[in-house]
């Protein structure tokens, strides 16, 4: 006896017609919800996603079936609770096409049958493993949502019915399963290992009765699952989609860099204002929101208190764009599809403010954790950035305190009240000369590598003392650089992440100039804000530099032995702690190169934080959130700092100074001056430099560091 | 967009399909209902997507779904649960009968199986009746100022 089985036993003719027959009213939903999103997203401004469609399809392909950014080692258990239903649910919608193939193609077109032997007996072990995988997957998901519910998580109704929806058709697939089973009596029904007990329970009543039940189960089961097709467009379970499409139009730009505002001065449009300024890809990427709250986790607004929950910002575009689509309502401005939310609802809202406001957007440190910790690749910051362009640039309405920020740029080429003139004056710290490219060009020479100091390492106090320092580890390994002293502006990081987009394109053109003038190859800087801006921003606009990082050079003299450091020395020794700038890590993904720079002091020992490395949670100073009043929630910087200290170290390294800047200020704020300390790490390493022997090299210790080191 | 070229052939492709189904169900011509699936699915996302790319408008019939949105989702959620929760009582009530003949051990694990089943599909009612209730809950306009500070 070849084991098999016979599709729709039990139903009469009036079964399949009915199944065949009402199949079009769920395409019709779905058809129409997916169409309906697809015309939202139209509203958009053009932008173009189609290059290499092949390999963006392929990806996006892969990054489903693996749940790459899915299942990771910081989300392990939410993680696998999704794939656990994906793989449920795939695999059963799988085998239900398998039927449908054995059933209405291959049986009654070519008399072909494969749905036997030992591929049946394969099938039914795969579904009673798939619907297992699901109905655990759906449960765990629930006592997630019901009973632990982390903060990260926001349920609505909409997510319980989903969840009872995916539970009850698996639960009904094994009664039905179970009931023809128990009147059938296949002998290879041990296969199915969750029905066949089931089917041997029931199989005490009497036959009648089992076909009667079995009847019922199976339309109420195959309307239960037209119902649940006809609801996924209306639902969070549209997300398969729109996250699915969301992968594949994902921005393929490096993520430290901003669009900028094309034609600038003829633009009509000055950042987004409405919904309509955002480009398709943005709408398409609000609605890809699998209201996972993984970008909560590590939002130093959110965990801090302030207003701006990146989840929920792009769930109020969300439903917003939703309104004004008519999605649910079929009927434009009758929506209430935000009604999850807190703040309202419907179609005739200002998008700034009453749809997203002032404080959300002036809260954003610009951190990027949350597009790290986005499964669908979200891009938060664009949408913030588009909305503050907005308010400063057709509004002007900013935080008071930029204001001066705003004026100084225009003015003086930097941030701070500095004249450009004394851009270099911290190198009168130094025992040698540090040569400027004007100087360098004129006598005709060349330089390895420009040192693009940057503004608070030129003007700041505390951060002059780092630009020292690597002045210094420079000198000792030889290296012939220069700076560009007066003619050295701001890259146009802050103004362009403020949203002043006009300051930030003008700074940045300036920069360019300067340096395609000396023709410079090759630029080093210890700012990760200035690192990332001429590495990511000014290729837009045609400067093209080899820019590295100083911690990466550090590691690299240090790998060649071109610097010396003293085991024994004093300042790096005993606890210290690392902080993982943003723009240097989750946005340039070098987390290495500072770590292996402090392992090269064996008296240091490296104790991480619990955020560190890509899941880094921020200083509070990039976003230019370093010119602004912190006026809501409590302070991030503090934070980070209790977290730091938290790990016994007394020491926390830095590699920024914007982190430079908020950590000297947090140590201060929780009152530990005294036992903890923050230096850059070319603070750590220039102090404990051995004098080097090299001609170019002068006395390798910093003259401010190690005084400072509390020991 | 319905009432067009392209609308009217997807609806005709709906209705022919219905027919070829009719045709092999009662005719027992099975190898139309292929046909008969490809051509309801394909005119039925047509006007899905003819429909769903069509300008917004008003639609009496939608707004009556809305307004009885609850009471047709608690509805529905029962007559999904009904059916399953006889079948895996039944389980429950048949299990004397079943581990009479000798397969006693996997009769009482089947119960269990179908017992775990049972509380699964009524928690899942009373879980999406709630959910169902709560979604359908007027908005209060908040201020989104003070969301932070809840
Ligand atoms: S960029 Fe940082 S501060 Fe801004 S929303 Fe994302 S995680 Fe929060
Ligand atoms: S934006 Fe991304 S990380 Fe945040 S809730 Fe939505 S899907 Fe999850």
């Amino acid at each position: 006896m070849t084991p098999t089985r016979e599709i729709l036993w039990n139903i009469n003719a009036l079964g399949p017609i009915l199944l065949y027959s009402l199949m079009a009213i769920p395409f019709v939903f779905l058809a129409f919800g997916l169409a309906r999103r697809v015309r939202m997203w139209r509203q958009g401004q053009p932008e173009d996603r189609f290059d290499r469609l092949g390999s963006r399809i392929w990806h996006a392909v892969v990054m489903s079936i693996l749940h790459g950014r899915i299942v990771r080692r910081r989300n392990l258990a939410g993680g696998l609770m999704h794939l656990a239903i994906f793989v449920g649910f795939v695999t059963l919608f799988i085998g239900t096409v398998i039927v449908m193939i054995e059933a209405d193609i291959t049986v009654p077109l070519f008399g072909v049958s494969f749905y036997r032997g030992d591929f049946f007996l394969g099938y039914k072990l795969a579904m009673n493993l798939a619907g297992v995988l699901l109905i655990l997957g759906a449960l765990a998901a629930l006592y997630r949502r019901t009973v632990r519910r982390p903060a990260t998580l926001d349920t609505a109704g909409d997510d319980i019915v989903i969840l009872a929806f995916l539970i009850v058709l698996s639960v009904q697939g094994f009664a039905l399963q179970a009931l023809r089973m128990a009147v059938t009596e296949d002998p290879w029904g041990r296969w199915s290992f969750v029905s066949y007990p089931m089917a041997v329970a029931l199989s005490g009543l009497p036959e009648g009765w089992l076909r009667g039940i079995h009847l019922a189960n199976w339309y109420v089961h195959f309307l239960t699952n037209f119902v649940f097709l006809s609801y996924v467009a209306y639902s969070k379970m549209i997300h398969p989609f729109t996250s699915f499409a969301n992968v594949v139009f994902r921005r393929h730009q490096p993520r430290g860099a901003l669009e900028p505002i094309e034609n600038l001065e003829e633009a009509k449009v000055l950042g987004v204002g409405k919904l309509e300024d955002f480009t398709w890809a943005q709408l398409l990427n609000v609605d890809a929101c699998m209201h996972c709250g993984r970008c909560l986790e590590y939002c130093p607004t959110f965990t801090t208190g302030k207003p701006l929950r990146p989840r929920d910002l792009v769930l109020e575009l969300a439903g917003y764009m939703a309104d004004r689509g008519g999605i649910f309502s079929g009927e434009l401005g009758q929506g209430e599809n935000s009604a999850r939310y807190r703040w309202g609802a419907g179609p005739d809202r200002e998008l700034i403010p009453e749809v997203v406001t002032p404080a959300e957007l002036w809260d954003c440190t610009t951190c990027g954790a949350c597009m790290e910790q986005c499964p669908v690749y979200i891009e938060h910051v664009p949408l913030i950035v588009g909305m503050r362009r907005n308010l400063v640039l057709e509004r002007g309405e900013f935080p008071e305190e930029v204001t001066a920020v705003f004026t100084n740029l225009e003015r003086l080429g930097s941030p701070y009240q500095f004249p450009p003139n004394q851009r270099a004056a911290w190198t009168k710290k130094l025992d040698q000369p540090v040569p400027e490219m004007a100087e360098v060009a004129a006598r005709g020479e060349e330089v390895e590598v420009l040192f693009w100091v940057g503004c608070l390492g030129s003007f700041d106090a505390r951060n002059q003392r780092t630009t020292v320092a690597l002045a210094r580890i420079l000198q000792a390994a030889g290296i012939r650089f220069a700076i560009l002293g007066k003619e050295e502006c701001c890259t146009g990081d802050p103004a362009r992440r403020i949203g002043n987009e006009y300051l930030a394109q003008m700074m940045a053109q300036q920069a360019v100039e300067t340096l395609n003038t000396y023709n410079v190859k090759k630029v080093v800087t210890a700012c990760p804000h200035c690192f990332n801006a001429i590495k990511n921003e000014f290729p837009q606009i045609g400067g093209n530099y080899e820019v590295i990082h100083h911690s990466q050079l550090i590691h690299q003299l240090l790998a060649e032995g071109r610097i010396q450091l003293d085991p024994d020395s004093a300042l790096a020794r005993g606890k210290v702690t690392y902080h993982d700038p943003c723009y240097l890590g989750r946005y340039n993904g070098e987390y290495d190169a500072p770590r292996a720079a402090l392992a090269a002091l064996p008296g240091l020992e490296l104790r991480e934080m619990r955020r560190n490395r890509h899941a880094s949670f921020c200083c509070g100073g990039g976003g230019g959130r370093l010119f602004m009043e912190e006026t809501r929630g409590t302070r991030i910087n503090q934070a980070r700092v209790r977290e730091a200290m938290d790990t016994g170290a007394e020491l926390l390294a830095a590699a920024c100074p914007f982190c430079m800047t908020m950590f000297e200020d947090g140590i201060h704020g929780v009152g530990a001056e005294e036992s903890f300390t923050v230096l850059d790490l070319a603070e750590i390493v220039a102090g404990s430099m051995i004098a080097p022997t090299s001609p170019a090299g002068g006395d390798a210790r910093p003259e401010a560091a190690t005084p400072d080191r509390q020991e | 967009m319905l009432t067009g070229r392209y609308g009217i052939t997807s609806a005709a492709a709906v209705v022919v399909g219905i027919a070829l189904i009719l045709l092999s169900e009662l005719g027992g011509v099975h190898a139309a209902r292929v046909f008969g699936t490809a051509l309801i699915s394909a005119g039925g996302i047509a006007l899905g997507v003819l429909v769903g790319l069509d300008q917004p408008r008003r639609s009496t019939g939608l707004a009556r779904l809305r307004a009885w949105r609850v009471s047709l989702g608690i509805l529905a959620a029962a007559i999904t649960v009904v059916p399953v929760v006889v079948a895996l009582a039944a389980a429950l009530v048949a299990l004397p009968g079943a581990a009479d003949d000798g397969r006693g051990g996997t009769a009482v694990l089947g119960t269990l199986i179908a017992l775990l089943m049972l509380v699964a599909a009524v928690g899942c009612f009373v879980l999406a009746v709630r959910a169902i209730r709560r979604a359908a809950r007027p908005v209060t306009p908040g201020d989104p100022a003070s969301a932070g500070e809840e």
